[in-house]
Formats: C-alpha cells, sequence, structure tokens
C-alpha cells in the first residue's frame, strides 16, 4: 500500500457533502467499473490499431506483388498469398493477443491507471489487492480495507477511464497505413498497366497453377515431318524423338509419328476445335498429319471403337515460323544528292529476303508527275542480291532545282500469306541548278550589303565628324567599330566561302574579299583614332586626337560609300541577269510548245493534243512563276537606270500572261494554225524582251560610273604595253645571258669538276664532325647555328652532287657564317667553366670542343673559298657589246619599273573609286615593282643571269595579273564596268568553273636560288620505294 | 486635216451620187462648205448646209456627207456616225466614219460640266477634280485673248477630256506611235479641244497651261481662217499660255531657257527657214524645243514691241491671205531682215540661267510608257524612288543621291541629310529630286528653314514642279502662311490634280482664309480622290500640319475600307490606273 497516498479521513461522516462535481453520465460503476471501461476501451484501441497495420501489410502486398511479377513471378505470388494471411495475423497478434496478455488480469489495468492518471496514483491497485486480500483471510482491518475500497469507488467515479486510454499506438498505425498506401498508389500509378498485368498474370497463373490439367502424357516420342510450302524451296525434313513440338512456316505440312502407352481402338489429333484422325497400326503406332495455319496447340486423344473418349493427352505447342518481308537498302548514293542536269546516277543497293525475291522496282516521283513511276530491276538471286543500277535521269528531263524521290521496292515470294512488300529509305535527287545557287550567293550577299549600309549610316550619323565631340559619346561609338570589325570579316569569310562553292558569282565574292579586306584596316583606324581620342580626353592631352578621328572617319566614310555603291552595283547586275535568265527561260518553254503544237497539226493525234494542252497549263504556271520572280528581282534593283529598264520590261510581259491565255482557248478549239501564230508572236515579243533586256546590262555597265570605267580601260591598256615591254626587254637579256651561260658552263666542267669529289668528301666529313657535337656540349644559343650548318653543308654535298656550283657556293657562304658563330660560341666556353670553377675535366673538354669546331669551321671556310673562286664576276665574261647591252638594259628596266609604280598608283586611284583590288592584287604589283628594281640592279651589275631570272619573274607575275584581271571581266563585252579582280588564292578542285591551266615550270633562273634550295629541300623527305628513282630523275632534270 | 480633206472631198464628188449630174450651184456650195470647214467656220458651214438643203435632194450623199462632218464637229457622234453611214463613207481606219464611231465610243459614258462659255467632257471617275479648275481657266483665258486679240469663239466650246494616249489616237487623226513619239497631250481640233487626262502621265503636266494654249490654238486658227503658219501658231500660243493666270510670256521653263541661252552662246540656233514646215520634223528634239524658244521670244518682241495689237495685226493679215513675211513687215512695221536682227539682239538679252537645267522636267512620259513601278506609286508615305535620280547625269552627284535615298528608305534621316548635301554642293539646284529629296531628309529633322530655303532654290529652275511646291506647300501650312501654302498648292495642282494632299490642304487653307467656295470645291474634290464623306474631309484636312507627325511625309488619312461608296469604287475600277490614290 501506498503511504503516500492521501487517503481521506475516517471520521468525516459518509453523507458529508462532497464538492459540487460536475453533473456526468455514470458509465461504471466503482473502481472495478473503472478499471473493466479501460480494459474495454484499451482492447478496443489495440484491435484497431492491428487492423490498420493488417491492413497496410495489405496494401503493401498486393502493390508489390504487381510490381514484383515482372522480375519474379513466384515473389508476387507470394506477396498475394502472404497478403490476406499476413493481415489477418497482424489483426489477430495486436488485436487480441496482444491485449489478452496485456490486461488479463485487473492488476495490469489499475497499474497502467495509476501511471496515467497520477490523481489516483496506485490506490486502484492497492483496491484491487485489498479487495482480493479480503476474499482470502485477511491479516488486517477489514473495515478499514472496506473504507478504503468505498472510497476508492468513490474516487473512481469521478475519472473518465478515456484518459488513461493510449492512443498514440493506433495514431502510428494510422499513419503507417497512410505511408504504406501513399507509396504503393505511386508505385502502381507510375505503371498503373504494368502492375495491373503484373497482378493479372500472378493470380491467373496462380489460377492455371490451381487447376492444373491432370492430363498425363499418352504417348511416346514423337517424329516429325515437315513438308515446307513450295515456295519456300526447302526440303522435307524429318525430327525423331521430340516431344511433339512444332515450329513451322504456315502452309507447312506435319507429319507425325508416334507410339500410344496402350491400345487403342482409335486416336486423333485436337487442334482447337479441329480433329485429326490418326491412324492406329498394331494397336498402339499412330500417325497422322495436318497443315500448320496458325500457333496454338495439339493433343493427342484417344477413343473407343464406338467414339467415347478414354484418354487426353496433354497439349503440345504449335509455333508458326514468321516469313518476314523482303528488306531493301539502298546504299549508295546519299540520301539528297544534288547532280547534273543529265548525268547518270549509280544506285547500289542489297535486297534480301528469308525465302526468295520476286521482284525489284525503282520506284520514284518528281513534283511534275501526277503519280509514281517504277523501273523494274534485274534479279539474279533470289534470296540475297546486292546490285547496281545506272540510272540515266536525262531521259526525265527534269528542269534544274526540280527534285526526285525515289526509293526500292521488293516483294517476296510467299505464296500462303501473299507477297510482301519490303521498300527502303526514300532518298533524293536535286538537280543542279546554277539559278539557285547563284541566288543563295546574291542572298548571302545582299544580307551583308545591308549591314554596311546600316554601318554607313552608324558612321555618318555618329559624333566622329561633328566639330565638337564629346568623348562619352564618342567612347560610346566603340561598339560600332566593333560592328564593323565583325562585318569585315564576315565579308571576307562569306568571300571566301562563295569562292569554293561552283557557280557563285566570282565577281560578287572577290568583291566581298576586297571590301571586307580594306574596309577592315578603315575600320581599324578609326578605332584606334578614337582610342587615342578618348585617352587624349581623359589625360587633357592635346594630341590632335580630334582632328585624327575626324579625318580617320571620313575616310572609312568614303570607304564605306564606294563599297556600298559598287556592291549593289554588282548585286543589281546579278539580279538583271536573273531575269535574263528566267526571260531566256521562258522563251524555252514557249519553243517546246509551239514544237508540240505544230506536231500536233501534223499528226492531228489525240494523244499529242492532251500533252499539248497540259503543255500548255504547264507554261502558263511556269510563266506566273517566272514573272513573280521577276517582278521581286525587279523590285529589288535599286538602280536608277536599271530599275527603269528591268521594270520597262516587266511591265510587257504582262500581255505575255494574255496571249498565252489566248493560245491556250485556241488549242482548246483545236485550232492549231492560230495558236501557232500566236506563239509566233510571243516568240518576237519575248525575244525583243530578251534584247531590251540585255540592252539595259549593257547601258547599266556603261552608266554605272563612266569615270572609273575609262581610268580602268586605260590601266588594262597601261598593263598591257608594260607586259609587252617587259617581254622584250627579258627576251633581250636572254640572249646575252645565254652567252654568258655557256662561258661559265665551260669554265666550270673545267674547274669544277677537278674539285667535286674533294669538296664533297670534305664536306661530308665536317658535317659528320658536327652532327657528333650534341646540343648540351654548346651553349643553347648555338642551337640554330648548329642545325644550320649542317643543314647548308647537307645542300652543298647534293648542289655539288648535281653539279650546281652556284647554289652549292650559296650554301658553303652561309654554313661559313654559321660555322664561324659556332666556333665563337665553343671559344668562349673554356673560359666560362673556368670561371664557374667547373671540375677541370669538364675544362678540359671544353677546350678540346672549341679545337674542334675551329677546325671544322676553317674546314668549312674552304669549302666555301674554293667553291667562290670557281665564280669569277660576271662582266669578266662578257664582251663589251654585251656589257654595253646590259648597261642600256638596265636603264630602260629602270623606266620600266617607273611604269610599274605608275600601275601601281593606277590602282589606288581606282580604289579610291570602288574596291577592285584587294590587298593580294596590291601585293602582286607590288612585287611586280621589287623584281624589276632587282632586275634592273643586276643588269646595271653586268649580271645576265639573275638579271633575266628577275625579269622572267616579274613578266610571269605581270602576265598571271593580266590574265587575272581578264578573268574578272568574264563574259563583259569589252569595256564595261569594272569587275572586282579575283582575290588571293583561287579555288581548285571540281567546283572550279575557270579553265584549267596547266602547271608552269618556273624557269631555272626564277628566283634560282630560293628555288632550287627547295627543290633540294624537297630531295630531302623520302619518296614512295615505287617513285624513288623517278622523283630523283624528275628533281635532277629540273635543276639542271 | 489639211490633207485629209481635199482627198475626202474628191471621194465625195466622185461618189455614186454625185456621178448623177449636179447643179453647178450645188457643186459649187459643196465646195464652199468644205472651205467652211476648213476654216473652221462651222456656223458659216452649217448655215451653207441649210441653204443647200433646202434646194438639193434630200437622198444627195454629199448632204448627208457635209452633215456628218458638221455634226462631228458640234460633237453630235451618233447624228454624225448616221450621216456618214447615209453617205456611204466606208468604216476604215482613217475614215470620219471610224473617227465618229471611235469617238461616240470614247465620250460614251463621260459626263459633263458646263460654264457660261465652255462645256468640258470628263471620263466618269476621278477627272471629276478637273472640271471646276478648267472651266474657270478655259473661262480666264477666253476673256484675255477676247482683250489680247480681239477675238472670242461664238458659242460655247467644247473640251473633251481622254484617259490616255491610245483614246487620244481614236479621237483624233493621229497615230498611237506618233502621239507617243511626240509626247503629245492635247490638240486643238474639230473646233473643239481635246486633252489627255494627267492621269494617264507620270508626273502629272501642266494640263492647265495646256487648256490655255489649246484654247489659244483655236481663236487663233479661227480668227484668222486657218492661216497662220505653225511656228507662229505655236510661238503665240506658247506665249499667250500664261494670260489665264497673270500676263503673257510667263511660261517659258528655265531648262528652255537655259537651252536656248547655250545655243545662242553656240550660235547654234534654227532658223525660220529651217522651221519649215513643222517644227515637230526637226531632227532632234533639243532642235524643237531651240526652235519653240525662238518663236516664243519673237512673239515676245511683237508683244513688246507692238503690244497685241500687233498680233492681232498680224493675224488679221494672215487672214486676209497675206504671206508670213509681208504680214510680220505690215505687224513690226519694218523690213523682215531688220526684224530678224532685233529678235536675234532680244534673244540675247535674256537672263539665261548660268547652269545646264536638263530638259527632263519637260518630257512627258506616259504611264503606259512608264516601268510598272511608276505607273501606281500607291500612297506617298515617304516618297521612296530611286528612279527620280535617273536624270542626273552627273555620276557623283547621282551615287550620294542614291546612297541618300537609301539611308531615308531605312529610317536615317541624318545620314541621308548628309548624303543629300554632299549630291547637291556637286549639281546645286540643277535637279529638282535632288532637292525635294534633301529637303524631305531635312524636315525628316525638323530642319524646316532650311527645308524651305532648298525647295524655294529648286522653284527658281523648275518653278512647275509639282513635288517641290507640295512640299514647300507642307511647310508653308506649318507655318501658318496661309497665303503662300494657296499658291504653292495651286502651282502643283496645276501639273498633278489628283494628288489627295493638295486638296485636303486646300480644304484647310482656303477654310483658314475664310473663302468658303473655294473651299467647297476643294472638299469636293477630296471627296472624290479620297473616297471620304465631307466631315470626314474636314477633320482630316483640320489636322493636317498640327499633329506632331513629320512633314517629310503626307499626313494623308489612312483608308478603312468601308470609306468609299460603291459606286465610285466600280467607277474607279474601270479607270485605267485603278484609281491612284
Amino acid at each position: 500500500m501506498n503511504s503516500e497516498s492521501p487517503v481521506p479521513p475516517l471520521s468525516q461522516p459518509e453523507n458529508t457533502k462532497a464538492p459540487p462535481q460536475p453533473a456526468r453520465p455514470r458509465r461504471f460503476v466503482g473502481y472495478v467499473g473503472l478499471l473493466q471501461a479501460l480494459r474495454r476501451r484499451q482492447r478496443r484501441q489495440l484491435r484497431t490499431e492491428g487492423a490498420l497495420l493488417g491492413f497496410a501489410f495489405f496494401v503493401a502486398c498486393i502493390g508489390f506483388s504487381g510490381l514484383l511479377a515482372q522480375p519474379s513471378l513466384t515473389a508476387a505470388r507470394i506477396c498475394l498469398m502472404l497478403a490476406p494471411v499476413g493481415c489477418l495475423g497482424i489483426w489477430w497478434w495486436r488485436g487480441f493477443l496482444r491485449p489478452w496478455r496485456l490486461f488479463y488480469d485487473e492488476r495490469h489495468a489499475a497499474r497502467l491507471l495509476g501511471e496515467r492518471i497520477p490523481e489516483l496514483s496506485f490506490d486502484l491497485l492497492a483496491a484491487v489487492e485489498l479487495q482480493r486480500a479480503l476474499e482470502r483471510t485477511p491479516d488486517f482491518s477489514p473495515e478499514l480495507a472496506r473504507a478504503f475500497l468505498r472510497q476508492a469507488d468513490n474516487r473512481a467515479e469521478a475519472f473518465d477511464p478515456d484518459r488513461a486510454v493510449d492512443t498514440r499506438q493506433v495514431r502510428m498505425a494510422g499513419i503507417i497505413l497512410a505511408c504504406v498506401v501513399g507509396v504503393v498508389a505511386a508505385l502502381v500509378l507510375a505503371r498503373p498497366a504494368g502492375w495491373w498485368a503484373g497482378v493479372s498474370r500472378a493470380v491467373s497463373e496462380v489460377g492455371v497453377a490451381a487447376r492444373p490439367t491432370h492430363r498425363d502424357p499418352i504417348t511416346g516420342e514423337v517424329e516429325l515431318t515437315y513438308r515446307y510450302p513450295a515456295y519456300t524451296g526447302l526440303q522435307p525434313r524429318t525430327v525423331g524423338g521430340t516431344n511433339g513440338e512444332i515450329s513451322a512456316l504456315a502452309g507447312t505440312e506435319v507429319s507425325l509419328r508416334t507410339r500410344s502407352d496402350r491400345s487403342v481402338a482409335r486416336a486423333e489429333l485436337a487442334t482447337g476445335d479441329a480433329r485429326v484422325p490418326l491412324q492406329v497400326s498394331g494397336g498402339r503406332d499412330l500417325s497422322g498429319s495436318f497443315v500448320v495455319s496458325k500457333s496454338g496447340a495439339y493433343r493427342f486423344v484417344f477413343l473407343t471403337a464406338s467414339g467415347r473418349q478414354v484418354a487426353e493427352g496433354p497439349d503440345i505447342p504449335i509455333q508458326v515460323e514468321p516469313d518476314e518481308p523482303p528488306k531493301v537498302t539502298l546504299t549508295a548514293p546519299a540520301e539528297e544528292l544534288e547532280i547534273d542536269s543529265g548525268q547518270k546516277v549509280l544506285l547500289k543497293y542489297t535486297a534480301s529476303d528469308d525465302f526468295g525475291l520476286t521482284s525489284l522496282e525503282l520506284v520514284y516521283r518528281s513534283p511534275r508527275m501526277s503519280e509514281e513511276k517504277r523501273i523494274r530491276l534485274r534479279l539474279s538471286e533470289e534470296r540475297r542480291f546486292s546490285g547496281e543500277y545506272r540510272w540515266d535521269l536525262a531521259e526525265l528531263r527534269l528542269a534544274p532545282g526540280e527534285r526526285l524521290s525515289y526509293y526500292l521496292a521488293a516483294h517476296d515470294n510467299d505464296e500462303v500469306s501473299g507477297k510482301k512488300l519490303g521498300v527502303s529509305r526514300t532518298q533524293y535527287i536535286k538537280i543542279y541548278s546554277a539559278t539557285e545557287h547563284r541566288r543563295d550567293a546574291v542572298l548571302k550577299a545582299e544580307a551583308l550589303w545591308e549591314r554596311l549600309v546600316s554601318h554607313l549610316s552608324s558612321r555618318l550619323e555618329g559624333p566622329d565628324r561633328s566639330a565638337e565631340k564629346q568623348p562619352e559619346r564618342v567612347a560610346e561609338h566603340q561598339s560600332v567599330d566593333a560592328s564593323g570589325s565583325e562585318l569585315c570579316e564576315e565579308m571576307t569569310a562569306v568571300g571566301h566561302q562563295l569562292s569554293r562553292q561552283r557557280d557563285a558569282p566570282e565577281e560578287l565574292w572577290a568583291a566581298l574579299i576586297n571590301v571586307g579586306d580594306n574596309l577592315q584596316r578603315r575600320v581599324a583606324v578609326t578605332g584606334s583614332s578614337r582610342r587615342l581620342f578618348v585617352r587624349a580626353s581623359a589625360q587633357r592631352a592635346d594630341l590632335d586626337a580630334a582632328r585624327r578621328l575626324g579625318r580617320a572617319s571620313d575616310e572609312e566614310i568614303l570607304e564605306s560609300e564606294k563599297d556600298v555603291l559598287y556592291l549593289e552595283a554588282l548585286l543589281d547586275r546579278q539580279k538583271l541577269q536573273e531575269i535574263t535568265e528566267l526571260a531566256k527561260q521562258m522563251s524555252h518553254d514557249r519553243r517546246e510548245l509551239a514544237s508540240l503544237v505544230e506536231k500536233y497539226k501534223q499528226t492531228k493525234d489525240s494523244a499529242l493534243r492532251e500533252e499539248m494542252l497540259k503543255q500548255a497549263e504547264a507554261l502558263r504556271s511556269r510563266i506566273e512563276e517566272l514573272m513573280r520572280r521577276m517582278a521581286e528581282l525587279a523590285r529589288g534593283i535599286r538602280d536608277e537606270h536599271l530599275n527603269y529598264e528591268a521594270l520597262k520590261d516587266l511591265a510587257q510581259q504582262n500581255s505575255l500572261e494574255e496571249q498565252l491565255a489566248d493560245v491556250q482557248r485556241l488549242l482548246q478549239e483545236e485550232n492549231a494554225d492560230a495558236a501557232l501564230a500566236k506563239l509566233q508572236e510571243m516568240a518576237m515579243q519575248m525575244e525583243q524582251m530578251l534584247r531590251q533586256l540585255d540592252d539595259s546590262g549593257q547601258q547599266f555597265e556603261g552608266e554605272q560610273n563612266p569615270e572609273l570605267t575609262a581610268k580602268f580601260q586605260k590601266f588594262m591598256d597601261d598593263l598591257q604595253d608594260t607586259t609587252h615591254q617587259q617581254k622584250r626587254l627579258a627576251d633581250q637579256t636572254k640572249e646575252v645571258r645565254e652567252r654568258y651561260r655557256k662561258q661559265m658552263r665551260d669554265r666550270l666542267m673545267q674547274k669544277g669538276m677537278a674539285i667535286k669529289e674533294q669538296l664533297m668528301k670534305l664536306a661530308e666529313e665536317v658535317s659528320k664532325d658536327y652532327r657528333q657535337i650534341g646540343p648540351e656540349q654548346l651553349n643553347y644559343r648555338a642551337d640554330r647555328q648548329l642545325e644550320e650548318v649542317q643543314a647548308e653543308l647537307e645542300n652543298v654535298h647534293n648542289a655539288l652532287k648535281i653539279d650546281d656550283f652556284d647554289l652549292a657556293a650559296e650554301s658553303a657562304a652561309k654554313a661559313e657564317r654559321a660555322a664561324e658563330e659556332i666556333a665563337a660560341h665553343a671559344q668562349q666556353k673554356p673560359y666560362l667553366e673556368r670561371a664557374y670553377r667547373s671540375p677541370p675535366q669538364v675544362v678540359a673538354e671544353a677546350e678540346e670542343l672549341a679545337r674542334r669546331t675551329a677546325k671544322d669551321g676553317q674546314s668549312v671556310r674552304e669549302i666555301s673559298q674554293k667553291l667562290q673562286q670557281l665564280f669569277p664576276r660576271p662582266d669578266s665574261m662578257l664582251s663589251e657589246g654585251d656589257k654595253s647591252a646590259l648597261k642600256q638594259m638596265g636603264t630602260e628596266q629602270k623606266q620600266l619599273g617607273k611604269k610599274a609604280q605608275g600601275l601601281r598608283q593606277q590602282m589606288d586611284e581606282m580604289a579610291q573609286m570602288a574596291p577592285i583590288f584587294g590587298p593580294d592584287a596590291n601585293e602582286q604589283m607590288d612585287r611586280v615593282g621589287e623584281r624589276m628594281g632587282e632586275a634592273s640592279q643586276r643588269l646595271e651589275g653586268q649580271d645576265p643571269a639573275r638579271g633575266y631570272g628577275e625579269q622572267k619573274a616579274a613578266l610571269e607575275q605581270l602576265e598571271r595579273f593580266q590574265q587575272q584581271m581578264r578573268e574578272s571581266q568574264g563574259q563583259g563585252k569589252g569595256r564595261g564596268f569594272p569587275m572586282p579582280m579575283f582575290a588571293g588564292s583561287r579555288r581548285s578542285g571540281w567546283g572550279s568553273n575557270r579553265p584549267q591551266e596547266p602547271v608552269q615550270i618556273p624557269d631555272p633562273d626564277q628566283s634560282p636560288n630560293d628555288f632550287r634550295k627547295d627543290l633540294l629541300d624537297a630531295m630531302k623527305q623520302p619518296a614512295p620505294d615505287k617513285y624513288k628513282d623517278q622523283v630523283k630523275r624528275y628533281y635532277e632534270e629540273l635543276v639542271k | 486635216m489639211r490633207s485629209v480633206a481635199p482627198a475626202l472631198l474628191a471621194f465625195v464628188l466622185s461618189s455614186r451620187a454625185l456621178a448623177q449630174d449636179l447643179r453647178p450651184e450645188i457643186k459649187s456650195e459643196l465646195q464652199h462648205i468644205e472651205q467652211a470647214i476648213n476654216d473652221w467656220d462651222i456656223a458659216g458651214a452649217k448655215k451653207a448646209l441649210v441653204g443647200l438643203e433646202q434646194v438639193a435632194p434630200p437622198d444627195v450623199e454629199p448632204l448627208q456627207y457635209y452633215k456628218g462632218r458638221i455634226a462631228f464637229e458640234e460633237g453630235r457622234y451618233e447624228e454624225a456616225v448616221s450621216a456618214l453611214t447615209a453617205a456611204g463613207i466606208p468604216d476604215k481606219p482613217g475614215s470620219y466614219l471610224r473617227l465618229a464611231k471611235d469617238t461616240r465610243k470614247v465620250m460614251e459614258h463621260h459626263r459633263r460640266a458646263e460654264s457660261e462659255h465652255f462645256i468640258f467632257f470628263y471620263p466618269e471617275g476621278k477627272d471629276e477634280v478637273l472640271a471646276p479648275y478648267a472651266l474657270e481657266t478655259l473661262e480666264a483665258i477666253r476673256t484675255a485673248l477676247g482683250t489680247d486679240l480681239g477675238y472670242q469663239p461664238p458659242g460655247k466650246t467644247r473640251v473633251e477630256v481622254v484617259n490616255d494616249a491610245r483614246e487620244l489616237a481614236k479621237v483624233s487623226t493621229l497615230t498611237y506611235q506618233q502621239i507617243s513619239t511626240t509626247g503629245t497631250i492635247a490638240i486643238c481640233k474639230f473646233s473643239k479641244l481635246i486633252i489627255t487626262s494627267p492621269k494617264a502621265v507620270v508626273r502629272g503636266y501642266d494640263w492647265q497651261d495646256t487648256l490655255a494654249h489649246e484654247f489659244t490654238h483655236l481663236v487663233v486658227t479661227q480668227e484668222s481662217r486657218n492661216t497662220v503658219p505653225i511656228w507662229l501658231h505655236e510661238g503665240i500660243a506658247k506665249y499667250l499660255e500664261s494670260r489665264w493666270r497673270g500676263g503673257p510670256g510667263l511660261s517659258i521653263s528655265p531648262s528652255t531657257l537655259a537651252l536656248l541661252g547655250e545655243r545662242v552662246k553656240k550660235g547654234k540656233l534654227i532658223s525660220f527657214e529651217k522651221m519649215h514646215p513643222s517644227i515637230a520634223l526637226l531632227p532632234s528634239a533639243e532642235d524643237a524645243a531651240t526652235a519653240f524658244a525662238e518663236v516664243f521670244f519673237a512673239v515676245d518682241l511683237i508683244y513688246r514691241e507692238q503690244g497685241a495689237a500687233g498680233l492681232r495685226a498680224i493675224i488679221d493679215k494672215l487672214a486676209r491671205g497675206a504671206e508670213e513675211k509681208a504680214a510680220l513687215e505690215a505687224a513690226t512695221e519694218r523690213p523682215f531682215g531688220a526684224f530678224e536682227k532685233g529678235w536675234m539682239a532680244h534673244m540675247k538679252k535674256q537672263p539665261f540661267p548660268k547652269e545646264f537645267i536638263p530638259l527632263s522636267d519637260q518630257k512627258v512620259v506616259l504611264k503606259e510608257q512608264a516601268p510598272a513601278g511608276n505607273k501606281d506609286k500607291g500612297r506617298k508615305g515617304k516618297e521612296i524612288n530611286f528612279s527620280d535620280f535617273a536624270e542626273v547625269e552627273e555620276v557623283g552627284a547621282r551615287k550620294m543621291a542614291h546612297l541618300g535615298e537609301l539611308m531615308r528608305e531605312r529610317g536615317h534621316a541624318l545620314a541621308a541629310a548628309d548624303e543629300y548635301g554632299k549630291a547637291r554642293s556637286l549639281v546645286g539646284d540643277k535637279y529638282e529630286s535632288i532637292s525635294n529629296k534633301y529637303a524631305l531628309a531635312l524636315l525628316e529633322l525638323h530642319r524646316v528653314d532650311e527645308a524651305e530655303q532648298v525647295l524655294q532654290a529648286a522653284l527658281r529652275l523648275h518653278p512647275g514642279s509639282p513635288a517641290t511646291n507640295v512640299h514647300l506647300g507642307r511647310i508653308f501650312l506649318f507655318k501658318k502662311q496661309f497665303d503662300r501654302a494657296r499658291v504653292a498648292y495651286r502651282s502643283a495642282l496645276a501639273s498633278d490634280p489628283f494628288d489627295e494632299e493638295i486638296h485636303l490642304s486646300l480644304v484647310r487653307i482656303e477654310t483658314a482664309l475664310g473663302s468658303k467656295e473655294l473651299a467647297q470645291r476643294a472638299r469636293g474634290a477630296a471627296m472624290v480622290l479620297t473616297g471620304l464623306p465631307a466631315e470626314m474631309v474636314d477633320r482630316v484636312a483640320n489636322t493636317i500640319g498640327k499633329n506632331d507627325r513629320p512633314l517629310s511625309e503626307a499626313n494623308l488619312p489612312t483608308q478603312p475600307e468601308t470609306r468609299e461608296s460603291p459606286e465610285s469604287v466600280i467607277s474607279r475600277r474601270d479607270e485605267p490606273d485603278g484609281g491612284n490614290l
């Protein structure tokens, strides 16, 4: 008994009024009632908890069973079975077993109450104990105990047993259930179909498993004989010792032989609802056959003589093997191919089928065709075939730009379920359209031109040229510098890109490159002037930066204006050319129609009439399309004159449509004569239109910039004259050189050959010695010289080998300089080693190296000197007449050089008007001037060989330049608008539409040393074994 | 006409009807009628015919023929066709019957407007706007010529407007080829004036001066009984054509003056002898222009020395049958040689413009000969048009102007002004296209005063330029200088009457100046051209020059689809250019 429990005084009368208690319904009596109420509630709680947990388990198992079916059907089935069992088990355990264990004894409930309701403490436990003690022989005062019990009753009635009920477990179980339901729902909803299929599978197979067929085998091993359909070409096949499982193509006849486990009167095969009687021989040997048509199963059935079934064997599967459709693959050409009109296309393909192909066709269609057309291809193999077909598209008369779709289609030989079709991927062939490519190029150029206009406007409206420049505003315009620079780069890039494309207008890409290059420099100057101005403004320094910026901006504007106009003129020209081309197309179409009408007139063939009407309709839509395009182009031409002319021509074409409508009407009325007359009228009109367009083009070129045109023409004339004069002068020099060379050759043959072997040997020895010097032995600064001396000595050796004493002398001189530097470095090394207090051995090695390099240097010097001695002063080999002629030629060459400078000046002047020349052209002309200057010096120095070489080089530069200029002007009719000169290196390869020039073998006198050195360097590269001799002979021939 | 008539008369007299023996007095009377018609004395011819009808049998074919001729001259085309058919005239190209039929067809749907002395026939549609201005011009020139030449045609003169050059060819004896190569735009023939609608010409033309010019021809022909030689005819007509708007001799253009100055300087003038038989037969257009300028100054000299009486005297002498030289000598009271010398001296004294001005603005370009882009420019908007610079001969200036237009097209007004400025510095005011585009760029930048200066300078060399006048009008309206704006817009209207901007602006101007009648006239024209109702026209007109829109663009109403009445849409659809709004 708990002495600490507050025990009310016994003296307190029973009827003493207790403090007023809130009225409450009496649900139990005394403490016993309280305990019973608590136990009831507690049990209810635990059953609820058990039910929730059980249900959670059930849900989890059902949920997982669907998901587990895929990896493991067994696991799914276990889940399914566990679900109800586990659910009930948990409920029983938590809701019944556990309460019984917890609450079978009142004392447990009393203790729990005491714990949960502190006011009661353990009084009720004491009461239970007392009550039990009273029932035995008490060793205490029973009255007192009963008084206590009464008091406990009274107190107990004041409390609500719910207070002592623990609901946490139920709540927890509820949460668990909710979580499980949530997780399972999420998993199921993620793949509801899969879950359901899994559950179904688990359930159904459980069901099947639950309903096992108890059919026992009633036959032994089965022998199967397959007789395949004829189209397969397969031989019959017999398979013995099987369990009867059949796998065959549809249409295969299967014969079975087996032996029954008992004697039977009759036997059958049951396939679905059909029955196939078996032949019974000897009471137990069974045989029969049936044709396989679909997958399924069959079984053996035994019957009595009266037909009553006595036994049934298990189901044996029948598997129908599929006959696959043919596979066709186009291996060549590529999916999209662009070809020239009339070009043949080689199609490469493979076709295969499991049993055989019956046909292979090429199916194609162009936009103008109302239906697909087919070409039957040859099949030499039935099952697997790789073939080629050279497709001549010329017959289809596809127009440029037209796109043809095609594929291959093959049929197999399936006679059972019908021939199946297999097709290849659909591919496309487009007829190359120069117009489209040019149009594309024009569009690209036009977009850049538009940006150039915008750039020009930004410059014109910018603050750079205003008298009072505001540094902030000027600084803001750095963005224009950047965008301008970007634009120039893009122009150059697009120009180069277009130059590699076939049929891209040459003048357009050349102009883009020229504009990009020239303007880039101007933009850069403006940009740097701006930076200078901004810096000077910030530092308040007076650097004349404002004026410099203004000037740079002005010059850039001038350049941009010129570029805008020139590019625009070229674009307009292109558009006019396209209009002319379209007009020609229209004319061509008209001629075709006229020829059809003429034919029809003669034959009166109704089929021809249909074709003629179709052609007329096609022509009309084509003319409409062409005219729409022409109108677009004409509107895009901004040139004052060209616009007027182009639109005027276009205006004339409006009547063409009306005339063609008349032609169509007349053809409908079968009035061929009138239609022809009308077509003739159209022809005249078209002719006139073409003439006018041609005139417009010429007029346009004449009016564009007469001043520039005149300058350009003068330049071309001067260039021609200069080239001619240079040629004449070079020819004269050549004559002198020939005499000089003859004398030199004689001298070299005499003296040079005598020392050749000796020098070669010496050069080789020295070279070998240098090779033995490691890089670490010398100062790192001598590395370059070490390499050089070896290379030059090798050159000396090679040159001597081919009797080129001139080159050998030059290489020897270079080798001598390098050898001297090496010796100097080696001389320093011992001093340095001593200064660094290196070990004596190191110092000794350095001294040895110095001695070696000095000796080698001496040898190289000796080689060089001996070679130099072979060459006397050129003038000593010339006659007085030649000397005088050379002097005269030197003077003339100098004057010609001035003329070349004049040409360069003219180029500059023209460059102020239009971007005709790019930096490359300028460089070319500069090189011409340099060559001429060099030639002049050589001639004055009485050196006819090198003088002639320089002259020849200058002449070739000039001729090349002239050729490029001529090509740039293209098909122009003479003295027209100057086209930009092709910039830099030209494209090459298939795309080039310029004439293929033969490779020019440079004259040996042209830049002799560099050229021959290049050849000798090239000789060092290993050639393929097969060609070694040829290569060697080639070089030797060249250098001679 | 003169060449056609005798042939026809011969045909008539040799026809089957005349194979019967006509009495000699009838033959003589017929010849009298023929002569009267040739002398443009239709009243006299009609009187003679009435007299002849009373004595000759009614079925005589020549009677029907002249009845038809007179009916044709008087504009009674239905009657003319009946009578000429009855006369057995063949219906073939060049015959009077074909002419009458063609004219009847062309005039079939024409509408008419009348004043005291004129009946103005015009095609349905926007030509309606011409009527009040044309009648005003004609009445004014009639009054002025009555004073100067002492003659006014009796009755009401017919004026017929044709849609285009093809119609002009049909109603005249000229071929289409002749019309298009010579640039003929109006003729005075068959006792009436025939004028091509300005809508047929790319930039319009000085149609009011042309009306006055042709009426002068009519007066001179009738007064002189068709005896004045062509060169003098042209000289008098050109000299007096400006009388409807002021004094004589105002209509010679600076470009013609400049050309004459150049020729005077080089001594390459055209002699009177070379002008025979027709100035139009001179080898080049430049020679023809020079010849016209020369005869203009010949008339100018006579007018200055003798006044209008001098001209009257020449016409009178010629009408009486005097020779050209004699008539001139009599009128100038000096020998022909002396007159020639004086004339040369007079020409040399003229203040020729220093710059050479191209003649292109004088050239009439028919729309059907113009490129598609110029035929129907649509709404004016920013007036972007590169072909305007085709006339600029100086390559540098043309290129700069071209760049300016590129910039303006892209909304870079400042850059455009820069480029135009460069172009103008190269060629000055020589080309109205450059000046106008420069002014438009300046207006876009709100540099109004600068733009006005540029335009005023351009007007000095191209006084009748409708574009320059319209742009100036905008500036004056903006500055509320209504009087000056009125002059500018009226000058523009004299060449380009179908520009709705002109009429809308005139509504505002006349309203501001309190001229209710003129405002109403402009309103009517604006309604025809825009298809807007009166109140809408007033509302639009009231906003012109007031809102914030730049002066570089025409402040025209947007074109709601519902604003046109069905009738106007139908009538305009029939027009060759579909209504150039």
